[in-house]
């Protein structure tokens, strides 16, 4: 069992591989591709393809910023324009599918290195794929947001992508769960499973921006399901999310 | 982010939400000096610069703060202070009473008022509330590597929306995060109510086995959020 984790574009990366037989060159695979996703994308060091993109200074861009281009777009007009990677200032910033987009490369890389059982948590957004290390399907918590010693939800994601957008921040000093002045339609995580991280992580970025609306769009989803959580510490599930539940 | 299923109400509702935010991290603000040992001295210790922002402003001047919000402040019937108490004379004191966040929906003028004295005496002379001097005329405390106080970093595009984040520094250390300001503003054109809604199942969330292999959650690790995280540590530097 090989488990490694690593803070790469801001977020602690780790990768857990439990095929027998595989080595630190699997591990290191899965990491390059979010260090070269952190070097083409970030807009924090001028000569990314990101930073020139956004000063017009490049003739062609690769194919892989075409291709998170193409997903934001794809997601823009699939959310109603709730996603949208394009600031009031006009420069792109498609942080909010990267993420998503280099888990689910990552996956891919292993897979492509004949790996089977293992996952990719990047930020509290998972892959997972295969069995555990006792041979059980992967169990997948849901933080509880009012309380982070706390899972709330035991999920079984079975090769699926889970994504979760939310903002813990606030729950601490202004939404307990205990405060009945709380506004109760105020969602604070809304965790997504979909087909792969990436389509899971796109969705729930988006889905969160649409507030009490989210879990709806993602009710007539095929193939996702969602969990959330509003500020008085209710919770709404979508109607397939049983087969999920550990 | 609550309000996109009832337009009517949704000023309305950013606004309480504005109020019980200003009105919780205050009091929590005030809770934190009292019971922090290096502000049990009153005169010294930090007054909370809240981050008072207009709900839709994306005005990235921090400084713009609450100005024009403050206007509005006479209108509310601010006597209405919930748990006693921040707009009476005597508790205006730097004993404050040991207030538990509250969100009522008079709030907003209980913390303005407490904030910003000077606009409330301007505009509202019946309640003269006198300014906290000693707090606010302290000098900043050197006691580490950021100056005490409260930072409002510029607010700034995470994606969804404009978020903005408030720093706290006790002892030349941080002590707190928030995010007084997060995206609520792309309001576009989903028509979710010409849907036909399905009953969700619902439940209060409860603790289970923490039996799990990984843990699923939000991450607030947006290009804004660092932004507005770095201009906030930035001014507590300087």
């Amino acid at each position: 069992m090989l488990q490694e984790t690593r803070v790469i574009m801001g977020l602690p990366v780790c990768v857990a591989v439990h095929d027998a037989g595989a080595t630190a060159d699997d591990i290191e695979a899965a990491f390059a591709v979010f260090t070269q996703a952190d070097a083409r994308f970030t807009p924090f060091r001028a000569d990314s393809e990101l930073s020139r993109l956004n000063r017009n200074q490049v003739c062609g861009i690769s194919a892989e910023m075409q291709e998170v281009l193409d997903l934001a777009e794809e997601t823009r007009v699939q959310s109603g324009g709730y996603f949208d990677i394009r600031r009031p200032d006009g420069a792109l910033d498609p942080c909010g599918i990267v993420k998503g987009w280099a888990i689910e490369k990552a996956a891919q890389a292993l897979r492509q290195r004949g790996l089977r059982d293992f996952f990719i948590d990047a930020g509290g957004d998972i892959q997972s794929c295969g069995l555990n290390a006792q041979g059980r399907e992967w169990r997948v918590g849901i933080r509880n947001p009012f309380n982070p010693e706390e899972i709330v939800k035991c999920l079984r994601p079975r090769g699926a992508g889970v994504a979760t957008s939310g903002t813990y921040l606030r729950g601490r000093h202004i939404y307990n769960p205990h405060d009945p002045s709380a506004p109760l339609d105020e969602i604070v995580s809304l965790t997504v499973i979909g087909p792969d991280i990436l389509e899971a992580d796109r969705f729930a970025t988006a889905c969160f921006a649409m507030g009490p609306a989210g879990i709806l769009f993602i009710e007539r989803l095929e193939g996702f399901e969602a969990y959330e959580i509003d500020a008085g510490g209710n919770a709404r599930m979508t109607s397939g999310l049983g087969r999920y539940l550990a | 982010m609550s309000q996109n299923g009832k337009p009517p109400g949704r000023l309305a509702g950013k606004l309480m939400l504005s109020g019980a935010l200003i009105l919780a991290s205050g009091a929590y603000a005030w809770h934190e000096a009292q019971n922090a040992p290096a502000a049990a001295s009153a005169p010294t210790a930090p007054v909370p610069k809240l981050a008072v922002l207009p709900p839709s402003g994306p005005e990235p001047q921090p400084k713009a703060e609450s100005v024009p919000e403050a206007a509005e402040v006479p209108a509310q019937p601010v006597p209405a202070a919930p748990n006693g108490a921040l707009v009476t004379e005597e508790k205006a004191t730097p004993t404050m009473p040991q207030t538990q966040p509250s969100a009522d929906a008079q709030s907003p003028a209980v913390a303005q008022t407490q904030d910003r004295p000077d606009v409330l005496a301007s505009n509202a002379p019946p309640i003269t509330v006198p300014p906290p001097a000693p707090t606010i005329a302290a000098p900043i405390q050197r006691a580490g590597r950021y100056a005490d106080g409260d930072y409002t970093g510029r607010p700034a595009d995470a994606v969804w929306g404009l978020i903005q984040v408030k720093v706290s520094i006790r002892g030349g250390v941080i002590t707190d995060v928030e995010c007084p300001d997060y995206p609520n503003h792309r309001r576009r054109s989903i028509q979710i109510n010409d849907w036909a809604l399905p009953m969700l199942a619902q439940e209060v969330i409860a603790a289970q086995s923490a039996e799990v292999d990984i843990i699923t959650q939000a991450t607030t690790t947006s290009v804004g959020y660092r932004e507005s995280l770095a201009n906030a540590l930035a001014q507590a530097r300087s």
